[in-house]
């Protein structure tokens, strides 16, 4: 179970996020929409701790997250993914993924042995590219990567962490139809116990893909519901959907 | 995996072969100079964790060393403690002072990283300054060498004490090679690259750079130690701010990143002195020269262009 309770955020005068509440069972894919600037972001931001909340609370199964930083929250399984990709750029494919892993199994601490004789963390980051689909690109430096694969190298590091609690932030922007339907099948191969908040503007995506849809509109929540009530809506579809 | 052929480091070799030679065939004055060049190698290896592994870029680097040179001094003089116990003593109070800066330091990332380990220098520079008890402005005289009597050698002779320093120095050498090519090494690269993505990973980033932090005083603390044996004398002008901008400067010079380098850099910037400093009153000028032209031209340090110069001749020899 993980909850939002209350989250509020403003930055000066703008209220970015004023009290978003939202829960999600084990194993949920929840969708969230809403506009530009309608605070999806910065709600994301609150929930994986980069941003301090003003007001409110997450929960992870029970337990308060409060005022965690953000590695805290990845330790304790929340893993997030960036709308713009972030990652370890003069690094090979396998090396970001063996960086991921060797924070996830603490081999970060080591410091007495050859990073590249670690072949627990190696092996595993080879495997991990393999399953995403880069195996080809395994040792390409992530900054020569074409835009699609980095933006599934940027997927699969936050699934490097194992979290039990996955939060996508645009999965697909800026892809190519083919690469959108990768990642759409990577989404959809994802263990079933993970609970997935993701969100898209991709409405083809996450009609298919959500369970449960929050439609945040300048900072609030404008509904909350299962995608068939949502596209039905007609507040949703005259503010968002565009009536049609 | 596979390195690449860089990694061999042929640098260090040619370095250690160069002090060898000049080991074996320079006098007294030449064996000082080694010396010299040997403990600010490992001054600037250990500032090279930071700037070119973490990329934390400190300006008051030269506290640690001025407080593993006092502690030694200390030790020795107050106590009367022999240098063998005195050295590990002043590197374990520099590495507690290193982790109590750090604490501070690490939660500040940019410029203002940089201000507060420099405002932390010249902290430490005030207190030995105004100090009673270190003689203050007038420093300290009159330190001993550790003692090498039990292999029937006398560390006053520069020959001893200069294999002494150098060999310290390569042992601090493999020490920083294996941190860095560890996974706690790599993870201060990956930190450098991208911090928030790394702590999205469950790095607890701060942690680390206070790691970091600690483990680059001490060493620093080490060479401080050496440096209050070589000239037996100390004053709190080891602390100054612009001790911490010259041996940053050797860093840069040799090539950020580069432990050998660092190395190399400190060769390079205390031979040009000894030189430039009996040729021309311009000296600093004449280093700034050279320094503009390196930051402009040759952002990887002498040692990037070494290993472009190898990789250039590795690839005409294929093709021949």
């Amino acid at each position: 179970m993980f909850e939002a309770r209350g989250l509020k955020k403003s930055y000066g005068a703008l209220a970015a996020v004023r009290g978003v509440s939202l829960s999600a069972a084990a194993g949920e894919r929840h969708g969230i929409i809403g506009p530009n600037g309608a605070g999806k972001t910065t709600f994301f931001n609150l929930l994986s701790g980069e941003a301090a909340a003003d007001a409110g609370d997450v929960f992870m199964d029970g337990k308060s997250l409060g005022r965690l930083p953000p590695d805290a929250r990845a330790r304790a399984g929340l893993g997030r993914s960036f709308q713009h990709n972030s990652l370890f750029a003069g690094l090979t494919v396998v090396e970001n993924f063996a960086i991921a892993a060797a924070q996830r199994t603490k081999l970060c601490k080591i410091f007495w042995r050859d990073f590249f004789a670690c072949k627990e963390v190696f092996e595993e980051a080879l495997d991990h590219a393999h399953r995403l689909g880069l195996g080809a690109q395994a040792h390409t430096r992530a900054a020569h990567l074409s835009h699609g694969a980095m933006r599934q190298l940027e997927i699969g590091l936050t699934l490097a962490l194992r979290p039990k609690v996955l939060l996508l932030d645009e999965p697909t922007s800026g892809m190519s139809p083919e690469e959108t339907a990768a990642i759409k099948k990577l989404i959809r191969r994802l263990p079933e116990e993970l609970t997935l908040l993701v969100i898209e503007h991709d409405m083809d995506v996450i009609f298919d893909l959500a369970s449960c849809i929050t439609v945040l509109d300048y900072g609030e929540v404008l509904m909350q519901g299962a995608p068939a009530e949502v596209r039905a809506s007609p507040v949703v579809r005259a503010r968002y959907l565009g009536a049609g | 995996m596979t390195r690449a052929p860089e990694a061999r480091d042929p640098l260090a070799m040619v370095l250690a072969a160069a002090a060898a030679i000049a080991w074996l065939f320079t006098g007294d004055f030449g064996k000082e100079v080694l010396s010299e060049v040997a403990v600010f190698a490992i001054f600037a290896m250990s500032l090279n964790l930071l700037v070119g592994c973490a990329g934390l870029v400190s300006l008051g680097h030269a506290a640690f060393f001025a407080i593993g040179a006092y502690a030694a001094a200390a030790f020795g003089v107050f106590v009367n403690l022999p240098l063998w116990t005195a050295m590990p003593l002043a590197v374990a109070v520099t590495a507690v002072a290193a982790a109590v800066a750090g604490f501070f330091a690490v939660r500040l990332s940019g410029v203002f990283f940089i201000m507060m380990t420099l405002a932390i220098g010249q902290m430490v520079y005030a207190f030995f300054l105004n100090s009673r008890a270190f003689n203050a402005d007038d420093g300290m005289a009159g330190i001993g060498r550790v003692d090498f009597s039990f292999l029937g050698l006398d560390s006053g002779e520069p020959a001893v004490f200069c294999a002494f320093a150098v060999v310290a120095a390569v042992a601090v050498f493999f020490l920083l090679r294996m941190v860095a090519r560890s996974p706690f090494g790599h993870t201060l690269a990956a930190l450098r690259q991208n911090e928030p993505r790394l702590r999205s990973l469950g790095c607890p980033v701060l942690r680390c750079k206070l790691a970091a932090f600690t483990l680059a005083g001490a060493l620093a603390g080490f060479a401080g130690a050496l440096a209050a044996q070589h000239s037996g004398f100390i004053s709190p002008d080891l602390a100054f701010w612009t001790v911490s901008g010259e041996v940053l400067v050797m860093v840069i010079i040799g090539g950020m990143g580069s432990l050998s380098g660092a190395a190399l850099g400190a060769a390079l910037v205390i031979l040009l002195r000894h030189h430039l400093a009996g040729l021309t009153e311009y000296w600093v000028f004449y280093m700034g020269v050279l320094f503009v032209l390196m930051v402009l031209f040759a952002e990887d340090g002498v040692a990037g262009r070494f290993s472009w110069l190898l990789r250039k001749l590795h690839r005409r020899g294929k093709n021949v």
